[in-house]
């Protein structure tokens, strides 16, 4: 098998509105209508958060009509997930490969780390959300940059089992939890998101400081890997949940009681 | 950066605003936290939202600045019930356009503490909230939270003394118990002492000449006597009602519905006559629960009879009375039943609220009523496991709020609800409109002429056709000559008894048998007792009230 070189310069950039609306993010002094003003101009970026804003998975009683109050509505950190989300999708246009799955576990562990964020009282629930829908972005850059080794690698996975990332060192010294924590940086995310990705297979992060951003990740990503019907043998998390005062039960339930949720979200994010 | 210092004194203020002085009442907490928004915002208005999930309105209007005139719109609540959920289940502040109050925008605040949800804080601001910068809305973040806090605080101070005054109550009320149960047994027996002396006096002058003038006296003062010791009896077996130990173990697997309908269907006449509409609202897949029927019955009969009463006299001092209405509620949790019976009347005061469910506590004035009702209410809730509480409702009107526990594993057990249609108010004036001759026939036989009078005058006000007849003899005349829809009969005529006046309507017309309901005084009598069991024959047992034989009737003809 092909080493596989990861050519930091050569991967894709963000959108130019993703990284506009991430800079009026880090600014205190802006507000919905600076945000709203940027996403405005890109007609299909506008047409499909109002479509995410409106779907079930938001919930909201009455009908958004304007980007502005989407935003006043679900918060600016939401809005920020939903556009990486649609730039992250833009950017990596894998035909080749089943996103349907992909997306479904990213959506899944994103609301998982949402939710538990709110339990464990972690101060942005958006924030874990977002880092929830991009954690496995490395296996994008994967699919598109040697498309034609990763899909022997998961057909590998397919009939061995095992864990992907031990696979993907194997084939190429890096696993896509690395590259995807490279990517982060590449687009200048903060510093826990980053190793919030980078660690998101690591037992270690089990351990992590209680409630943190990695523990989160780690622990919702173990979980709806529990739901997906190909694992054999999932860590031990049950310290880690004791730890934040988590019933693994009731998080099961939860993602159980939003897959309709979660469909709708797949299918704006897909279309 | 002007508007980040604007941002950050805020934050300073509202921080130093926290331990300073957290008042008890939620009306200084409101009053001091609007004064601060007042600054950050222009406000066209404020209104507070308390979070009741159990309520059937889960969202209560509790203070507010210049809000009223839109939570007096009926159409209100519909319209911001979701939203108020929805913001408080995200947790994030929310803009959104006015809808009440269209031109001028909305800004929900969730008022939470962890995981406990307490309200929503409504603003009706002309303020574009687009223009509000990541900042503001970090301050209008921080105050809800100091808002919360105090709310919370508000809370636990509150449930301890609700918690408080439930013990003191239910203490109240067993002492009584104690009390009651010695002072009863000491004047039950003299009491049945007076009566029977008192017999005997009358049976004494009934053998003396009654043409003296002395001895028509003594038995008019003799019947005074047994009149009134009639009445004292009747107020000590009421108490013993109330002395009476419920045991749970007597429980049985229960429909609340029926239990609240059977309820309304005694006090259906009492309610046509005075005009009171009934609209009930009860959830059909409600749990059941275990109690005593009876005595459940028995708490919503008073709550309800209670009302009626209480609607009628507010109406009468109305220069304009609207039409009387209660609203009768069930719906559940995941742990308990829960009823609501509200009026539309002019509510409890704060001072009596209090104590409305203390014992001998009365508003009726004296001789119309032992003060004992609601505390036996509260009793029998609370035997059950339940609570009852009262309060006055924001749009007018006393409402009684009752919940039963229930458990998830015996609904296994229970056969679907099959609820009765609501009851209609009759038109005004529809009672005592003309009889039309189609109305079911009825014959009533009775020797005792006070009883026969009393059942023709109950009767007739409804659309019923009475032949009313005083012996046995005329009794078997009617019955041979033409079918009734109804027969009620004396047990002991003077010539024919019960049994025997049974067998001629077998004899002769068979198909009346079902349609057959006797009137006895003879409770206890065994041989009665096994002989209408024999047959499976209805009985009436007197004493009863006017409304005991409409109940009687309209359900024996329902069928």
């Amino acid at each position: 098998m092909t080493r596989f070189q990861l050519d930091i310069d050569a991967l894709p950039t963000l959108p130019v509105i993703a990284r506009q609306v991430l800079e009026h993010m880090n600014n205190p002094d802006s507000s919905i209508k600076d945000i709203a003003s940027v996403v405005s101009k890109d007609q299909s970026m506008s047409t499909r958060i109002l479509q995410l804003v409106n779907s079930a998975f938001y919930g909201f009683p009455k009908r958004i009509g304007t980007i502005s109050h989407a935003i006043s509505i679900l918060g600016f950190e939401t809005v920020k997930s939903l556009i990486l989300g649609v730039s992250v999708i833009d950017t990596f246009k894998v035909r080749e490969f089943d996103m349907l799955n992909f997306w479904r576990h990213s959506i899944e562990t994103a609301a998982l780390c949402s939710h538990i964020a709110g339990k464990v009282r972690y101060v942005r629930t958006d924030e874990a959300f977002t880092i929830g829908l991009i954690h496995d972005v490395g296996k994008l850059v994967f699919m598109l940059k040697v498309p034609e080794e990763y899909k022997l690698l998961l057909e590998k996975h397919q009939q061995q089992g095992g864990e992907m990332w031990v696979l993907e060192r194997e084939a190429f010294d890096l696993d896509h939890a690395q590259v995807g924590a490279q990517i982060a940086q590449l687009w200048n995310f903060p510093l826990p998101f980053i190793n919030a990705m980078e660690e998101h297979h690591l037992v270690s992060s089990a351990e992590a400081e209680t409630g943190s951003l990695k523990q989160i990740v780690y622990v919702s990503n173990v979980l709806t890997n529990l739901t997906e019907e190909n694992q054999e043998q999932s860590p031990d998390i049950s310290q880690a949940l004791q730890a934040m005062g988590l019933n693994e039960e009731e998080l099961l339930d939860f993602l159980d009681n939003s897959y309709e949720e979660v469909n709708d979200f797949l299918n704006v994010l897909s279309s | 950066m002007d508007n980040l210092l604007k941002a950050y004194e805020e934050l300073a203020d509202l921080i130093s605003l926290t331990d300073v002085k957290v008042s008890s009442e939620l009306q200084d907490i409101f009053d001091m936290f609007a004064v601060r928004l007042q600054r950050i915002f222009d406000v066209h208005a404020i209104g507070l939202f308390l979070y009741e999930p159990e309520s059937p309105q889960p969202f209560q209007g509790s203070t507010n600045l210049a809000f009223d005139q839109y939570v007096k719109d009926p159409e209100f609540a519909r319209q911001v019930e979701e939203v108020y959920a929805w913001v408080l289940e995200r947790g994030s502040n929310v803009f959104f356009p006015s809808e009440i109050e269209p031109g001028l925008n909305d800004l929900y605040i969730p008022l939470s503490v962890f995981e406990s949800k307490l309200g929503i804080l409504h603003i009706i601001t002309p303020t574009d909230p687009l223009n509000i910068s990541r900042h503001q809305n970090i301050v209008l973040t921080i105050f809800a939270a100091q808002i919360s806090k105090s709310l919370q605080y508000l809370k636990a101070i509150r449930q301890e003394k609700e918690a408080y005054e439930q013990q003191l109550q239910q203490e109240k009320i067993n002492s009584l118990g104690f009390i009651l149960a010695g002072v009863i047994h000491e004047i039950n027996s003299p009491l049945t002492s007076i009566a029977g002396y008192n017999d005997l006096v009358l049976q004494q002058a009934a053998q003396l000449s009654p043409d003296l003038a002395e001895v028509q006296k003594v038995t008019e003062f003799g019947q005074m006597i047994a009149r009134e010791t009639v009445r004292a009896l009747g107020i000590v077996k009421s108490l013993l009602r109330f002395v009476r130990k419920q045991e749970s173990h007597e429980f049985e697997l229960l429909s609340p519905n029926a239990v609240i309908t059977g309820a309304l269907e005694l006090l259906q006449y009492e309610f046509k006559m005075n005009q009171i509409e009934i609209v009930t609202d009860l959830v059909a897949d409600i749990p059941w629960v275990m109690g005593d029927a009876v005595q459940l019955q028995q708490v919503f009969f008073n709550v309800l009879s209670n009302g009626g009463q209480a609607l009628n006299s507010f109406m009468e001092q109305q220069a304009e009375p609207v039409p009387k209405r209660m609203e009768v509620r069930t719906w559940f949790d995941s742990k308990q039943v829960c009823f609501s019976i509200r009026d539309n009347g002019g509510g409890i005061s704060p001072e009596n609220l209090k104590k409305i469910f203390d014992p001998f506590f009365t508003t009726k004035g004296i001789g119309k009523g032992t003060g004992l009702g609601l505390s036996l209410c509260f009793k029998i809730m609370n035997e059950h496991g339940g609570k009852i509480w009262a309060e006055n409702h924001a749009q007018g009107g006393a409402i009684f709020y009752f919940n039963l526990p229930y458990d998830v594993a015996q609904q296994r057990k229970r056969t679907p609800d099959v609820i009765a249609p609501v009851l209609e108010a009759l038109p005004p004036k529809a009672v005592k409109a003309e009889p039309s001759a189609k109305g079911p026939h009825i014959l009533v036989i009775d020797d005792e002429s006070t009883i026969l009078s009393l059942i023709d005058t109950v009767l007739s006000m409804m659309n019923y056709q009475l032949t009313l007849v005083s012996s046995g003899q005329e009794a078997c005349a009617q019955i041979r000559e033409r079918s009734f829809d109804l027969i009620l009969a004396d047990m002991h005529l003077q010539d024919i008894n019960g049994e025997e006046l049974f067998a001629f309507i077998q004899t002769h017309r068979p198909e009346a048998v079902a349609s057959l309901i006797f009137l006895t005084g003879a409770s206890g009598d065994k041989h009665i007792a096994e002989f209408l069991a024999q047959y499976g024959l209805k009985c009436l047992y007197k004493p009863f009230y006017p409304k005991d034989i409409l109940a009687t009737v309209q359900q024996a003809l329902a069928r």
